[in-house]
């Protein structure tokens, strides 16, 4: 009896021991769960403002628009986009939304229903660009379309700026207009233009609304 | 009547005075930021919950940057294939990012904060592996306009792509003993059309591998990156018409390697004097070299001899 009481003891001792040790010494932090490894930009703030101040369009004086169906309608002053934070290599995403009957043309075919939205963002001025620089040489490329689509080069092709792929961007060409939307800094500021083709015809007689968002996002890298 | 029936289709038209409508928060500027812009986690493991407030008291925060209140909508993506990062993949589902709360409504000038939990699943097969999530701050309304912020969060269970390619740097970079030769390759008999630096001038960059074990390098010609061009030349940013033979260097031990510059120089270029550089890299795309540089004098259109004329 009295060497199994030993043994017990000795065993007890043995896993205290044991268990002190562990909890003094993890041979593998990496294992615990709060154990990991967090890298963050450090103070960065990334964002963009958008400013429909004395956006308009050319046939209504302000953003509502009352057009034939079959027409083209462009933005007769721009919208102001402006790059803030403190993050100085940043670039836009746009988006597009249908809120109502109507669909948001991808391919550029008109079609019932379906509203053709091009935009390009270009220099800080106030000249609307002709309706026929507000597309592309690539089909679809500067429709705003449900997902997000990043502005300027495509993002394998930089630092390049004057390739034919590029999205909602002026050709360099086009000195009134064009200014480059790639790796812009804190405080840049763009006009964004707006081309709206109406559908040859409609089944709805309700109005129609869409949202287009204007996202920050980093610049090549990040 | 035709025109009627038009008329009467016209008011199906765009926006119009649901643009007020929708807007009832929204001002003439819209804005938002965000302080979490890019955050990379290694040693994660599979079947756990990382909440980063609770454990390391990072928040994600959103700031409005309009001019009226905004009801915000924090939503998790899958990235753009094409705006991944070498080595990492989508997050495989949605919910292995989670943001608490995901709505919020914010006046203003102030900012607004939530917890972001990465939730990996149990699972072998998601071990030493390296995802990219995305989260979508934005604006809710009905008008024309919104604002939003994207963020990207990467993370890997195991270590991360930067580590381990920091590690294969490290061990990569302790057998590289070459040079090349030489710094600045001049060319001054160039013209539009098809060049051939050897052809044209007998002049080619010599790679020696200096060590006795083999080295393979990637060698592209890029923009000029010094902050100084050399007086009269400019810079060219594509460089889609020249290339390097061979592109991928392999060099055995001990040995020496030509490599000469192929062009298809554009018109544009006829008469002026161009600069770039050559830059070196590992097959893993790890940058080793930039400092050679190429600076090509092109001949006045029909003013010089091309390279298939002279043979």
């Amino acid at each position: 009896m009295n060497t199994k009481v030993k043994w017990t003891a000795l065993a007890l001792c043995a896993a205290l021991l044991t268990m002190t040790g562990k909890a003094w010494a993890d041979a593998n932090p990496a294992n615990d769960s709060g154990s990991f490894i967090i890298r963050i930009q450090p103070n960065v703030d990334l964002g963009v403002t958008v400013d429909t101040s004395d956006a308009g369009w050319t046939d209504g004086g302000n953003l509502d628009l009352t057009a034939d169906l079959n027409s083209t309608s462009i933005l007769n002053t721009g919208v102001l986009l402006t790059v803030a934070g403190d993050f100085s290599n940043q670039e836009l995403t746009l988006q597009g939304a249908a809120n109502n009957s109507w669909s948001l043309d991808a391919d550029e075919a008109p079609a019932e229903n379906q509203l053709r939205l091009y935009a390009m963002i270009g220099l800080n001025q106030n000249t609307a660009p002709a309706a026929g620089s507000i597309s592309a040489t690539v089909e679809n490329l500067n429709l705003v379309t449900t997902s997000a689509q990043r502005a300027g080069q495509d993002i394998t092709n930089e630092p390049l700026n004057n390739d034919t792929s590029k999205r909602y961007e002026f050709a360099n060409a086009d000195t009134t207009q064009f200014q480059d939307v790639d790796g812009m800094a804190v405080g840049t500021t763009r006009r964004l233009w707006l081309r709206a083709d109406t559908p040859p015809t409609t089944t709805s007689a309700d109005q129609q609304t869409f949202t287009i968002t204007v996202t920050a996002v980093t610049g090549v890298g990040l | 009547m035709k025109n009627k029936r038009t008329r009467e289709r016209m008011c199906a038209i765009i926006a119009a005075a649901m643009l007020g409508v929708g807007v009832s928060v929204e001002a003439s500027k819209v804005g938002l930021s965000s302080q979490f812009v890019s955050v990379v986690l290694e040693g994660l493991q599979v079947g756990r919950n990382y909440n980063l407030l609770e454990l390391r008291g990072v928040p994600y925060t959103v700031k409005n940057r309009g001019d009226g209140p905004a009801n915000i909508v924090i939503d998790i993506e899958q990235p753009d294939p094409k705006n991944l990062l070498p080595g990492y993949e989508p997050i495989p589902e949605l919910n292995w990012l989670s943001v608490t709360p995901n709505e919020m409504r914010i006046n203003p000038g102030d900012s607004g904060f939530a917890a972001l939990t990465i939730n990996i699943p149990k699972g072998e097969q998601y071990i030493g592996r390296h995802y990219h999530g995305v989260v979508w701050a934005h604006i809710k309304t009905t008008g024309w306009f919104s604002a939003g912020v994207r963020s990207n969060i990467r993370f890997s269970t195991g270590k991360s792509p930067e580590t381990l390619q920091e590690e294969e740097k490290y061990r990569s970079m302790v057998a590289l003993n070459y040079d090349m030769w030489p710094s600045a390759l001049y060319l001054k008999k160039a013209a539009v059309g098809k060049y051939e630096s050897e052809a044209g001038e007998k002049k080619s960059f010599l790679f020696t591998n200096r060590d006795e074990e083999p080295i393979e390098l990637v060698i592209t010609p890029v923009p000029w990156a010094r902050p100084t061009l050399p007086p009269g030349y400019e810079k060219v940013n594509d460089l889609g018409w020249v290339r390097f033979e061979p592109s991928t260097i392999k060099a055995d031990g001990l040995s020496i390697e030509k490599v000469k510059l192929v062009m298809d120089i554009p018109e544009q270029y006829a008469g002026k004097k161009i600069a770039f550089m050559a830059r070196l890299s590992l097959p893993i795309g790890t940058i080793v070299n930039m400092t050679h540089r190429v600076l090509v004098e092109v001949a006045p259109k029909d003013g010089a001899v091309k390279t298939e004329e002279k043979k």
